[in-house]
């Protein structure tokens, strides 16, 4: 049987087929290399909160006035009402970092300075750190005069928050066309009437559930949100970029 | 806005020139047999590929890398000769044309550090010389220059079973010249 040659004659090969070495490569490599980018990270977060659509904030903003509102209104059952509307912060996240998907656009962008990667995670940190701005302006509203511990009550409002996440990075991962944004606003829909209809139904359901479980819920999908965001991004790239 | 079309603008491209110029290099001073000639070649085939194909994975960046050295190889032999005081240009014309080509081996084996590595090499210079042109470009693509054999297959718009069947023919024969 005709053998691949051995590691001695595959050395040897290198050093018959040697070439001299390269004068200019230093120079060539030089020349070539990357601009570099002289943006702080700050700067950089700010130059891309630039790029995230108007409609995001304005939305984001009639959401927390809406809630802001109900927390008002309402006596009892706030933290019910903000656990049902906090999956419509979720989606307008996931639709605004799931975009270059969306719309078939990381190959463009792919030809901007940074990397894509760099891009959307610095839309999901301003985004993230948005929701976070808006729910802990919220939460303590929303827990005054309840008697829900506040552990299980951030659990509560999570679990939605990051089903509806999961859900909706899974759609935009799996059918990458502006339609399935409406089956998003769907999936949201749901989660947000379902939480609600569960109020109705079952009106002590968050304070008897075993505290176990709500952890469970919540860490489980925490990990799936964290496995669908990374493979959305690692995915643009390795569809478009060296792998 | 306007690009840069002669620099990198992720650090990957940047990673791929620093990993492919040697490699690129070698293969150009292999068909070329001028050190000037290949380099300048070498830096050519890359600034074409930064202008033209550099989204792209990495796979098909090694396919495009290499015809585009490939192509311009040709091209410098099918320009007009001219006489260089350094080093013999075009000796090895063969190699482009397909027939049996002239190693660059004894300038260019330098200094082995055991007699025996040297010996293998030597006896391996000279069973070289017996294989085709096309032969010794496969042995170099894929045994030095470590270029995955789709790629090769790609490059030689063959099967990776040809290619295969190939590899292992040019291998066997180089054997048979070593015993």
């Amino acid at each position: 049987m005709i053998l691949s040659p051995n590691r001695k004659t595959k050395e040897a090969l290198k050093t018959v087929f040697a070439a001299p070495p390269p004068l200019h490569k230093k120079e060539f490599l030089q020349k070539t290399a990357p601009i570099p980018a002289k943006l702080s990270l700050f700067s950089f977060l700010l130059v891309q909160l630039r790029y995230i659509r108007k409609r995001v904030w304005i939305l984001a903003a009639l959401i927390f006035g809406f809630l802001f509102s109900v927390s008002f209104i309402l006596s009892a059952d706030r933290i019910w009402a903000l656990s049902a509307f906090t999956p419509l912060l979720a989606l307008l996240t996931v639709a605004e970092t799931g975009r270059s998907e969306i719309y078939e656009m990381a190959e463009l962008e792919m030809a901007t300075r940074f990397s894509l990667r760099s891009v959307l995670l610095a839309r999901l940190c301003i985004l993230g750190l948005n929701n976070l701005f808006l729910l802990g302006l919220l939460f303590p509203v929303s827990l005054a005069g309840s008697h829900i511990p506040s552990l299980r009550a951030v659990l509560c409002i999570a679990t939605p928050f990051l089903l509806t996440s999961f859900a909706c990075l899974c759609i935009v991962r799996r059918r990458r066309e502006r339609e399935s944004i409406y089956l998003c606003v769907g999936v949201t829909a749901c989660i947000s009437f379902f939480t609600f209809g569960l109020r109705l139904s079952a009106p002590r359901f968050l304070s008897e559930t075993p505290f176990i479980y709500w952890l469970f819920a919540a860490t489980l999908l925490g990990i799936g949100t964290f496995y669908q965001y990374h493979n959305l991004i690692r995915q643009e790239e390795l569809t478009w970029n060296f792998s | 806005m306007s690009m840069d079309y002669t620099r990198c603008h992720t650090a990957r491209e940047s990673a791929l020139i620093q990993n492919q110029y040697e490699k690129i290099y070698r293969y150009c001073y292999f068909k070329l047999h001028n050190r000037e000639l290949a380099e300048d070649i070498t830096q050519e085939t890359f600034l074409r590929y930064l202008e033209k194909y550099r989204f792209t994975s990495s796979e098909t960046a090694l396919k495009y890398l290499y015809t585009i050295a490939g192509h311009l190889c040709i091209d410098e032999f099918r320009k007009p000769e001219v006489l260089s005081l350094e080093e013999p240009v075009r000796k090895n014309a063969a190699a482009v044309s397909g027939q049996t080509a002239d190693l660059p081996l004894s300038e260019t084996i330098g200094v082995p550090s055991k007699e025996d590595s040297l010996l293998t090499a030597l006896a391996l210079q000279k069973a070289l010389r017996e294989l085709t042109a096309k032969e010794q470009e496969l042995l170099l693509l894929r045994y030095v220059n470590e270029v995955p054999v789709s790629v090769i297959a790609k490059l030689f718009g063959i099967s990776r079973f040809a290619l295969r069947r190939k590899l292992l023919a040019a291998t066997a024969k180089l054997r048979k010249k070593l015993e």
